[in-house]
């Protein structure tokens, strides 16, 4: 009849006891009196422990036999014996495994559900990796990086030429100029805006169309102030080829 | 001061008498000829030579202005006028003649030129300056532009440039004492292609 479990830890703790009281308070001198016998118990157990080693005692003081019924005891699948430490240490049983895994661990975020994509990047760019994503938990400043969308510049060479914005076009019911207000952007210069008035015409004669004049704006020596005009009737700036164009099929029905 | 060298690998030939002007050589530099001293060409022995010789010769600086504003502009036209004008106006510059500034009239084309000389408008000169912007417009475009002045009161002389055909009407109508507002109605009211097929 196998020793009930109770019983076998109670045994085992009477002895590492009396093993403690054997080696001394700090488990190198022996307490007089006692009877000093070399231990003939080799360093590394043999199975089931094999993988187990046990330092032993260089002065170990109590008997063969009662080391043999440690190592003996010690043989079980619930109960390991902790020479080097002087403690019993029971296994967990199986039955309470699974309930270990479902301890409920709390999170201070929420979960993220959509992927988070890093698309290739060709150029010299540098960009800070994306925090590591564990599964049912990202840090709040991951979870922000996660929905900055991800530029592919391989197919977007990079421009660094400044372009002017374009100027919206004047309403067709607008009869004055506009004048461009001061700006400190990046857009050239405006040239000054001169009103090209209609030539005298005769008494009676029908009322001149509104001209157009367009100047060049680079500064060539003995050039006058650039001059443009913007027709008002225009809808969107002419072409050095519209002008042309029209100029070539004038009256043309 | 820089000594200045000459340099007889380029140069301009004159044939007064046919109304021609080339440019040779330079092996790809270019050479300028001044402003002034192509006034004083113009005024030599110009009443014993056809008055179309000033035409003829600014019709070839023009084609020689128009080629090198091609290479440096290229052959697309869809550009902002203003870009158009930088590219012309610095070709003109260097021969000191002036800066150009464009009217539209409705559909009507409009040249204004600023010369800078002081002979803006005047005779000779005006045929000279008809002949630089066909030249210039027909190369640029390879398109048949014909310039005509039609006023040489103000700070520049303007021109009307077109078709041929609008171009001869401009100065018929100039010449019968028209106003510029009344010759742009005809124009767009097409009197030049209705009096051009009476004519033909």
């Amino acid at each position: 009849m196998e020793p009930s479990k109770e019983a076998t830890r109670s045994r085992l703790e009477q002895l590492l006891a009396r093993i403690q009281r054997n080696r001394g308070r700090d488990g190198e001198e022996p307490v007089a009196g006692e009877p000093l016998t070399a231990s003939p118990v080799p360093a590394v157990v043999e199975e089931p422990l094999a993988a187990m080693e046990i330092p032993m005692p260089t002065a170990a003081v109590h008997p063969p036999e009662e080391v043999e019924e440690i190592l003996e005891l010690a043989d079980t699948e619930e109960i390991s014996v902790d020479v080097e430490e002087e403690e019993v240490v029971a296994d967990i049983p199986e039955e309470f495994e699974e309930d270990v895994d479902e301890v409920p661990v709390e999170f201070d975020a929420e979960p993220v559900t959509e992927p988070v994509q890093v698309a290739a990047l060709s150029g010299p760019m540098e960009i800070e990796p994306p925090a590591p994503v564990e599964p049912g938990f990202v840090a709040p400043e991951a979870a922000a990086r996660a929905h900055v969308q991800a530029i592919d510049v391989s197919t977007q060479p990079v421009e660094t030429e400044v372009i002017p914005e374009t100027r919206p076009a004047p309403k067709p019911t607008v009869q004055m100029p506009v004048v461009p207000a001061p700006s400190f952007d990046r857009r050239p210069v405006a040239p000054p805006i001169e009103v090209a008035m209609p030539e005298p015409t005769v008494p009676g004669a029908p009322v001149e169309l509104p001209t157009t004049t367009f100047a060049g704006t680079s500064p060539v020596a003995g050039a006058r102030p650039a001059v443009f005009t913007r027709e008002l009737r225009q809808t969107r700036p002419r072409t050095m080829s519209d002008i042309l164009r029209a100029a070539l099929r004038v009256g043309q029905k | 001061m820089r000594d200045i060298k000459l340099k007889p690998d380029g140069y301009f030939t004159f044939d007064l008498e046919a109304g021609r002007m080339d440019y040779s050589g330079g092996g790809g530099r270019l050479v300028a000829f001044p402003a002034e001293a192509l006034l004083k060409v113009l005024g030599t022995g110009i009443d014993q030579i056809s008055r179309t010789v000033p035409y003829l010769l600014g019709l070839h600086l023009g084609e020689e202005c128009g080629n090198r504003v091609r290479e440096s502009m290229g052959d697309d036209m869809d550009i902002p006028v203003e870009r158009f004008l930088d590219h012309l106006n610095a070709v003109l510059a260097l021969h000191g003649l002036g800066i150009l500034s464009i009217q539209t009239w409705g559909d009507i084309l409009l040249v204004e030129w600023v010369l800078g000389l002081g002979k803006s408008g005047e005779g000779d000169i005006v045929d000279f300056q008809e002949g630089v912007l066909a030249g210039a417009f027909r190369t640029i475009t390879s398109q048949p532009f014909e310039a005509a002045s039609v006023d040489e009161s103000g700070e520049g002389a303007r021109f009307v440039l077109g078709s041929g055909v609008l171009v001869n009407a401009t100065r018929l109508w100039m010449g019968e004492g028209h106003g510029l507002g009344e010759i742009v109605e005809r124009l767009h009211a097409g009197r030049h292609i209705d009096a051009d097929t009476d004519m033909g």
